[in-house]
């Protein structure tokens, strides 16, 4: 019970966390994002937005 | 007096937006003259209203809004003295912006269930969002399908903690009841006994959000 509780309420800020991040990070360095190397300690950004920007070169994610 | 203005959202489908709008707009609608617009492109509530036999009519006006949401709100504001706004599921159209933005209240029914219960995080951003156009925009999560025998379930309130939007104290348990309403058109006010368990947790939920 105890254990349920606190891993649905760490998902919870897991979730928070992931939510801040594509908010800040691309929009204020765009060129480098794509080869922006994570920071040690965190789990690499998905490769999912590299996709995105080679389809759409000029496109800053989100715009 | 206006109407005050419950928007039901979530961008998460299946949360039970509709099922909440209905039978909280037929409690509402014994206290006063009850308005349920539907935003939802889908059109569930409209749906669920058209179901309605003729002898047993739901007891709320449903209109269904495509376009200019806040000014058909504050057009029937006067007229009404509660209304229930049915949100589709997305945060990508203008609907649910709009309906958060003229409403008082926002209730967000969220699943006892890990990835419903993560995804509202983003819907708690919106909520944010739209304050800023709506100062005095109050919300609350509400559980809904809530199982009482079941552990993830009950442990889902200390989660819901974590979110900076308080939830209410009541909750919707899972019940069979909620879809054969829907399939008759009915809220569980109408249905006599059958109803009557479904029917109380939906009163306590309208006396806690009306005495907030
Ligand atoms: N408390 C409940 N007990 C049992 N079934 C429920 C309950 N609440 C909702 N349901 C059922 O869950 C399904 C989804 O509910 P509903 O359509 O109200 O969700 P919704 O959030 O409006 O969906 P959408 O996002 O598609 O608009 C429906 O089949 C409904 O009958
Ligand atoms: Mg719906």
């Amino acid at each position: 019970m105890k254990k349920l509780e606190s891993k649905l309420a760490a998902g919870v800020r897991q979730a928070k966390k992931t939510q801040e991040q594509p908010a800040t990070a691309p929009a204020s360095t765009p060129e480098v994002a794509p080869q922006a190397k994570p920071q040690s300690g965190q789990t690499p950004a998905p490769i999912r937005d590299d996709a995105r920007q080679n389809l759409h070169p000029e496109r800053v994610w989100p715009d | 007096m206006p109407a005050q203005v419950f928007a039901i959202a979530n961008q998460k489908g299946g949360t039970g937006k509709t099922t909440l709008t209905m039978n909280l707009a037929a409690g509402l609608a014994r206290r006063g003259r009850t308005l349920v617009v539907d935003a939802d492109p889908q059109g569930s509530a409209s749906q669920w209203a058209r179901l309605a036999p003729d002898e047993r009519a739901y007891p709320a006006t449903v209109i269904a809004v495509a376009g200019s949401l806040s000014r058909e709100i504050g057009r029937f504001r006067q007229d009404y003295q509660y209304i229930v706004v049915d949100c589709p599921p997305t945060l990508e159209s203008d609907a649910v912006r709009l309906a958060m933005v003229a409403a008082d209240r926002v209730l967000i029914p969220v699943l006892p269930s890990p990835m419903d219960l993560w995804a509202s995080v983003r819907m708690a951003k919106a909520v944010e969002n739209a304050r800023q156009d709506n100062r005095n925009l109050q919300a609350n999560l509400i559980l809904n399908q809530l199982e009482v025998r079941n552990a993830l379930s009950r442990s889902m309130r200390q989660a819901l903690a974590e979110f900076d939007i308080p939830a209410l104290k009541n909750a919707v348990q899972r019940r069979a009841i909620y879809r054969s309403a829907a399939l008759e058109g009915a809220s569980v006010y109408d249905l006599a006994n059958r109803g009557k368990p479904a029917a109380e947790e939906i009163d306590a939920i309208i006396e806690e959000i009306l005495g907030l």
